[in-house]
């Protein structure tokens, strides 16, 4: 349903994201996982066509039969929200603080000629019931600002799913949410992703709330896919330096007893990012070829970009 | 012995703003009732989620704020309530950092002269070498070059930052820590780092520390004793281990229960490296 295909990313001639090829079929989720610097945000929005100004995009991203690199803003319009919705941490930002909870959850089913106004501003309050959002005819007529946190997170998936889009793409949905929030909206996700058979990719720093949410996982390093597969493999038995890494500077335990290794050094700035792997500078099996040369792919329970790790065997 | 830090059924409320002219003004309680002991060279964690309180009782505990009620108790002495000439003298032995250390540090100052300002209120007899030779070797420990003084705050990535408050906050040998979100901002594998700087720096110094957080499992790491908040109360307190072997109250269970859980797939050989300092 959705293809990548050598997709990268350039801003200013630097690479902001390398070569990223991956296959997403409907009801299929992919976490993409990665800390700041990664290329996840970039990925969904090339994936969007919102890339902000400056930033070139090259290789193929196929939805259905539509090849979306390239395509004209008017033809990417007619897309976005009917085909592809997105979601993102800070609803507050991404709603508009001017219209009513009802109009804005409205608007895409008029604009995109599924449903007249009335039928739409009704199809509004249902789904306001389905995600969860409570007395939904009268907060519809709400202001963003007049909703917490969470029934904002939960009215901007209304308004994300309310096209029923082909895919969703969730840029860190719960991450600005308390815990006992986030396990509620992760399965109110989980729910509708299910009810609709819709392809979904959740973008997240946390590993945790990926093992949580996605079928396959993908851990981005300085805009290179490092380790990609089947959630459980990827968590449960990683084989890149980087994966390892990530998985042994998760606190555990108390510290007197379970003390833990962190990867040295920072997340590299992406203006000095080295031609080979981006992880060589931090990584204990990193040496100068490293830095020279991108790494080969390599496939096995897990598929890897590394010089020097195996996977495990499948 | 006496501890390092007493809480007595410290209670802080605010107003809220009057719907109608006449009405009589309402107040939010944002702290009830919170009493606790630490001791010294502990660490006290406070967890909760937003709206807990949990930030109003650190900024109580640091007497950045009167209590409506109840009092702090700093190796015995009343340090709530007091007008500020009172309290100055202790300062120095009480400091904080915050979740993000880039709106604690001032953008035009070098850090060098961030890190140096405490010290110019704690021990001004220093002369100028003598303050160099201090910030020098702080930078130092915590994983910074001594050269970087003459940066400012926006040259340095998120952890270093951290690193730059830490080192400020510990520059005038402080007897207690309050640390308030202090690696929630940062990326997880730089995260790690600052925890362990955090517990190496709290046993080197003889430090007693208090960590608030959301993040239970950062609780759980840097932790001996937690209290868990709800609406402005304590609802639970123990010994760390006992805490999450057994949690008693409902809340807490409820907490635990949300927490996402990863599958125990820790490496038994880290090809990353054990090491704590930043390249």
């Amino acid at each position: 349903m959705l293809a990548l295909r050598e997709l990268s990313v350039s801003f200013r001639g630097r690479p902001v994201l390398r070569n990223l090829s991956l296959d997403l079929a409907p009801g299929e989720t992919l976490g993409l996982v990665g800390e700041s610097g990664s290329g996840k945000s970039m990925t969904a929005l090339a994936l969007m066509g919102l890339l902000p100004p400056g930033f070139v995009a090259s290789g193929s991203i196929r939805l259905g039969d539509t090849e979306l690199l390239g395509l004209a803003d008017a033809d990417l319009c007619r897309l976005r929200g009917r085909e592809m919705a997105m979601i993102f941490q800070e609803p507050m930002t991404a709603l508009n603080p001017v219209l009513t909870v009802g109009a804005q959850i409205a608007e895409g089913l008029v604009l995109h000629g599924l449903m007249a106004p009335r039928a739409a501003r009704e199809e509004a309050i249902r789904l306001m019931e389905r995600v969860g959002l409570p007395d939904p005819a009268r907060r519809a007529r709400s202001y963003p600002h007049e909703l917490s946190g969470g029934q904002r997170q939960r009215a901007m998936i209304a308004m994300a799913i309310a096209c029923r889009p082909a895919l969703l793409i969730a840029d860190e949905p719960t991450s600005a949410l308390d815990v006992s929030l986030q396990v509620e909206i992760l399965a109110l996700l989980r729910e509708i992703r299910d009810e609709t058979g819709m392809a979904m990719i959740f973008i997240s720093h946390d590993l945790s709330v990926i093992h949580a949410m996605a079928d396959r996982a993908l851990v981005l390093y300085g805009g290179l896919a490092m380790e990609t597969g089947p959630t459980r493999h990827v968590i449960g038995q990683p084989a890149h330096p980087y994966t390892r890494g990530l998985m042994a500077a998760i606190p555990r335990g108390n510290a007197h007893t379970e003390r833990l290794r962190p990867i040295p050094g920072q997340v590299p700035d992406l203006s000095r990012l080295p031609p080979g792997c981006p992880f060589a500078g931090r990584c204990a099996l990193g040496d100068a070829h490293c830095a020279e040369t991108p790494p080969p792919l390599r496939t096995g329970l897990t598929a890897l970009h590394c010089h020097h790790a195996e996977p495990a065997p499948a | 012995m006496i501890p390092i830090l007493e809480a007595v059924h410290l209670h802080q409320a605010y107003p809220l703003p009057r719907q109608a002219l006449f009405e009589r003004r309402k107040r939010i309680h944002a702290v009830r009732d919170v009493s606790f002991r630490l001791e010294e060279g502990q660490t006290l964690g406070i967890v909760g989620e937003s709206g807990s309180g949990k930030s109003t009782l650190a900024r109580l505990l640091v007497a950045l704020e009167k209590p409506r009620s109840g009092e702090v108790l700093f190796r015995g002495e009343r340090i709530s309530g007091l007008p500020e000439r009172s309290i100055r003298p202790v300062r120095p032995l009480i400091q904080m950092i915050f979740q993000d250390p880039f709106g604690s540090l001032d953008p035009r100052m070098r850090v060098g002269e961030s890190i140096a300002e405490p010290l110019g209120v704690a021990e001004p007899w220093l002369d100028a070498g003598e303050t160099r030779e201090r910030v020098a070797a702080m930078l130092k420990r915590v994983g910074l070059q001594p050269d970087m003084v003459a940066r400012y705050p926006h040259q340095f990535s998120g952890g270093q930052r951290q690193r730059i408050a830490i080192a400020r906050a510990l520059i005038t040998r402080p007897a207690l820590l309050v640390a308030d979100e202090p690696v929630s901002a940062l990326d997880v594998s730089v995260q790690a780092q600052i925890l362990n700087l955090l517990f190496d720096l709290k046993l080197e110094f003889g430090l007693s520390m208090v960590v608030i957080s959301h993040d239970l499992a950062v609780i759980r790491y840097l932790c001996d004793e937690v209290i868990v908040m709800e609406g402005g109360r304590v609802v639970e307190q123990a010994a760390t281990g006992q805490l999450f072997a057994a949690p008693q109250a409902d809340y807490t269970r409820a907490l635990m229960a949300a927490m996402p859980l990863l599958p125990d797939a820790r490496p038994e050989t880290d090809p990353a490296g054990g090491d704590t300092s930043p390249r």
